[in-house]
């Protein structure tokens, strides 16, 4: 699990650039290992390269969106056990059926949570 | 059958029974008056007869005694009787010889009725007679032979006494039957007792006058004698005799018919039996010697073994009975004709008018309602012509009525017809057995269906229903449950439903359907659907709208809340304290841009019916104070104290905790935002029942509601002017969407406020079990 230096290792997919830099910032900084995908596309290569402890994943992203890409990784054998905190702007109650359909952790509103707040979401997720 | 010929035939038959009653009632009695007359009659007579019969023999013994004591016939038997004892055969010879002349030519010739005059010895034998050749006939034993006399009866009699013998036929004596007399032979000398004594010797009379005894029983010989009558009833009744029969039941005297009758006929007769076997005299009915039934009385003349009969035909004396009968037969027939008549004219006069009205009833049956039964008369007939009368006049005011109603009821159903079809909505109506009875054109057009084709037919198998894109099955269709329960039952855009037609064509549809009542009784419902098509599609746009406004709006915002929660924690670098100033102002306003933004998303997801409610059963008091909790450091902030006052028993409801917890929350926010310098810095929040209520109020004692803003305050982002000023940065939605929400769980929200002394909030949601 911890290859490098036992640090939790999160995949964050999210296209909204400023918003994924600030996660990775924020979280680095609370000595998290960080890594970043830009579309579901690239979050599902990443994720079956470097199998996350935990994966945040928006839904609205071009090319692959949250929830086909989520649907994917629980096709897979690596992936089906992999855990998902699904973090949106999105309202939509459909999708966050959906999600928990899709064993996602929880369904979170992005605009609602402060890094402090999500680290310690984070860190309760991953038992530390 | 006509009323009249009830009557006829009813009164005819009474009569009819009546008279053939009479009539066997009186023929029974005639017949035995007539019979008990008659043979009363009989019986008298043959009485009469037995007397007459009496007198006849009678005068015969006395013929017999007086020649037996003739002086000469006396001396000469006493002579011969001592000759013959004494065997001087030719003294007896002589003197019998004498004797029998003196018999012969000076005794039976100054009687022609007597044939035969024999005097007899002791033991029977003929000693002298007028027939000499009947010297030494032995008579005793022609007694025991024949019966012919009473010789046995006389040899030992009295003076006085004869014994007579009628009726015996003995051919070498006489061709005609014969009557026996014989007496006994006394001396003149007498006894010691004075009585005279007897000579062994008696005196034997043969008379030839037996058929003389029927002369003289019909009256004929009395006839003779010069009477008036005596054969009346002979010649009355033609089948009347009288006759004599011995105990031998052979005729003794020759029938009336008959002359060869006697001592031929025989006659084994009740009558007769009953004379010679008991001893009885009989009167009655039976039948005669030839079998025919007769009325007849008897008479046993004991002592001369005889019975006397006096008979009549039956037919003959019950005659005047047939001529009565057959009178009273014509006299019924008369009077049941007479009375069929009288019933006949008298039913036709009574029942005149029942025929009128009839006739009157008949042109009404045609559809002649003008006209009217002319019936006069005070009686049940009037009456009822008068009641008939009044009957057609309110049949013709109901027909006028009925056919005034009709008209309008047409120009109703044109004018309903009309409308359905013009309806822009489609619509059905189904009877209770969920069968199409009504398809308006907008429904045929819409369904591609034709109303003829599916008329009467299940409504469930003209088209089907969908949720998104699964069929609902029968039972859960909006008709099915308007059906069941008597309830309006909608489905509307935001349900998702879809009609789909035979060709598989699938029309988004509002639905409302209601049910049709008689009284309780549900006994169709009514459907209503719109195409949605194009507010679906409006719906679907502003769905994905808020969902790409939302995501749009807020992805910016985010990375603004971000990068200053990173500069504000240093994760940047320390800031000077100015910086840090600014920047917490950057964050404040962000916070609220991001507080707006969620409640215009809220409310347009609220608008747009994709908040759905789900209820669960909660605890009231803890969904309150869940919301208490969270609006506590708010009030903190503002120096207010949250006063929960919870109920005395735990109310549980149904509803969505989290919507309710949101009502409760921005009530609290209201109240804690616009209490500042209030009286008292309390915020009262109670949970009351009432009636079939849960009332939550929340109490403060702020700045109020000025009047003017009372009736706007739940408007959309309406508001009031003191709370502009008070905080400038309210949205004007809070109470909109409290309302909103409270709406969609059946709840209601209101207020109680005084400007300057604070307001009350009052919402309530229904107890539906408790």
């Amino acid at each position: 699990m911890a290859k490098s230096i036992n640090k939790p290792k999160i995949l964050i997919i999210e296209d909204e650039k400023f918003i994924s830099k600030a996660y990775q910032v924020g979280l680095a900084h609370e000595g998290f290992a960080v890594s970043a995908a830009y579309d579901g596309k690239e979050g599902l290569e990443k994720a079956k390269k470097e199998k996350p402890d935990l994966i945040l994943l928006d839904i609205i992203m071009p090319v692959m969106d949250g929830l086909t890409m989520l649907k994917e990784l629980r096709k897979q054998d690596w992936g089906k056990d992999l855990k998902v905190l699904v973090l949106t702007n999105s309202n939509d109650q459909a999708k966050t059926s959906e999600s928990a359909h899709l064993n996602a952790i929880d369904f979170l509103l992005k605009s609602e949570w402060s890094i402090e707040l999500l680290t310690k979401k984070i860190k309760e997720i991953l038992s530390i | 059958m006509k009323l009249r010929t009830k009557a006829v035939i009813l009164v005819s038959t009474f009569i009819f029974l009546l008279i053939s009653g009479l009539l066997l009632y009186l023929d029974g009695y005639l017949r035995k008056y007539l019979k008990d007359q008659m043979i009363n009659s009989l019986r008298i007579m043959a009485e009469v007869s037995e007397g007459t019969y009496f007198a006849f023999v009678e005068n015969e013994k006395i013929r017999t005694i007086d020649w037996s004591s003739d002086g000469r016939i006396r001396n000469d038997t006493e002579a011969l009787l001592e000759a013959i004892k004494s065997g001087n055969t030719e003294e007896g010879d002589k003197l019998a010889k004498e004797l029998s002349a003196y018999l012969r030519e000076r005794k039976i010739v100054y009687d022609p009725k007597v044939i035969i005059m024999d005097i007899l010895g002791p033991t029977g034998i003929v000693i002298a007679s007028s027939r000499e050749d009947r010297i030494g006939v032995d008579e005793a034993e022609e007694e025991k032979r024949l019966n012919a006399h009473k010789f046995s009866f006389a040899v030992k009699a009295e003076f006085g006494q004869a014994f007579i013998r009628p009726v015996i036929f003995e051919e070498d004596e006489s061709l005609e039957p014969m009557t026996h007399v014989v007496a006994r032979v006394f001396s003149t000398k007498r006894d010691d007792l004075g009585k005279l004594i007897p000579l062994d010797a008696a005196v034997l009379l043969h008379f030839t006058d037996a058929d003389k005894i029927n002369d003289m029983l019909s009256g004929k010989w009395a006839a003779d004698q010069g009477a008036v009558s005596g054969q009346a009833f002979f010649q009355k009744y033609k089948t009347a005799e009288i006759y004599l029969v011995g105990a031998d039941k052979i005729m003794a005297s020759s029938s009336r018919f008959d002359a060869d009758s006697i001592l031929r006929q025989k006659v084994d007769t009740m009558p007769i039996r009953n004379c010679f076997e008991n001893n009885k005299e009989i009167s009655g009915e039976y039948l005669n010697y030839s079998g025919k039934p007769v009325l007849g009385a008897s008479m046993c003349l004991e002592r001369d073994d005889l019975a006397l009969i006096l008979e009549v035909g039956a037919d003959e004396v019950l005659a005047p009975l047939k001529e009565v009968r057959n009178r009273l037969i014509l006299a019924g027939l008369l009077a049941f004709l007479a009375s069929a008549l009288t019933i006949t004219i008298l039913s036709h006069f009574l029942l005149s008018g029942l025929r009128k009205i009839t006739k009157v009833a008949e042109e009404v049956g045609r559809g002649d309602l003008d006209i009217r039964a002319e019936v006069r008369g005070k009686d049940e007939i009037g009456q009822l012509a008068k009641v008939f009368n009044q009957m057609l006049g309110s049949i013709q005011k109901s027909q006028a009525d009925l056919f005034a109603a009709e008209i309008s009821l047409r120009e109703e159903k044109d004018r309903l017809n009309a409308i359905i079809s013009s309806m822009a909505e489609g619509m059905a109506v189904v009877d209770n057995d969920c069968r199409i009875v009504l398809l308006n054109k907008t429904a045929e057009r819409m369904l591609e269906i034709s109303y003829d084709k599916v008329r009467g037919k299940s409504y469930y198998d003209g088209w089907k229903i969908l949720k998104g894109n699964e069929i609902i099955p029968n039972e859960k269709r909006p008709i099915a449950e308007t059906l069941r329960t008597g309830k309006i039952a909608a489905r509307e855009l935001g349900d998702n439903i879809y009609y789909q037609t035979c060709s598989g064509k699938k029309i988004p549809v509002t639905i409302a359907t209601a049910p049709l009542k008689y009284g309780e009784t549900i006994i169709g419902a009514v459907v209503v659907f719109r195409d949605v098509t194009d507010e679906k599609r409006l719906d679907e746009s502003k769905s994905s709208f808020i969902s790409v406004a939302s995501h749009q709006l807020r992805t910016p915002l985010t990375a603004i809340k971000l990068f200053i929660e990173m500069l504000n924690t240093g994760k940047a670098g320390r800031l000077n304290k100015t910086q840090k100033e600014y920047i917490e102002d950057v964050s404040v306003s962000t916070e609220r841009m991001i507080g707006l933004v969620n409640d215009l998303l809220n409310l347009s997801r609220i608008e747009s019916g994709k908040l759905k409610a789900k209820p669960s059963e909660v605890r009231i008091d803890e969904v309150v104070k869940s919301a208490i909790d969270e609006a506590a450091i708010l009030a903190k902030e503002q120096k207010l104290s949250l006063v929960f006052k919870k109920p005395k028993n735990i109310i549980k409801l149904n509803l969505d905790a989290d919507l309710f917890r949101q009502v409760i929350h921005n009530l609290l926010t209201n109240a804690i935002r616009y209490s500042a310098n209030g009286k008292k810095n309390d915020i009262i929040i109670k949970i009351e029942k009432s009636g079939k209520e849960c009332v939550v109020s929340v109490q403060d004692f702020g700045i109020g509601i000025p009047e003017e803003a009372k009736i706007r305050l739940f408007d959309r982002f309406y508001r009031a002017d003191n709370a502009i000023k008070a905080d400038a940065n309210g949205t004007g939605v809070g109470l909109y969407t409290i309302k909103m929400i409270l709406e969609r769980m059946n709840g209601r929200v209101w207020f109680n406020s005084k400007l300057n002394k604070g307001t009350t909030f009052y919402t309530s949601i229904p107890i539906i079990n408790e």
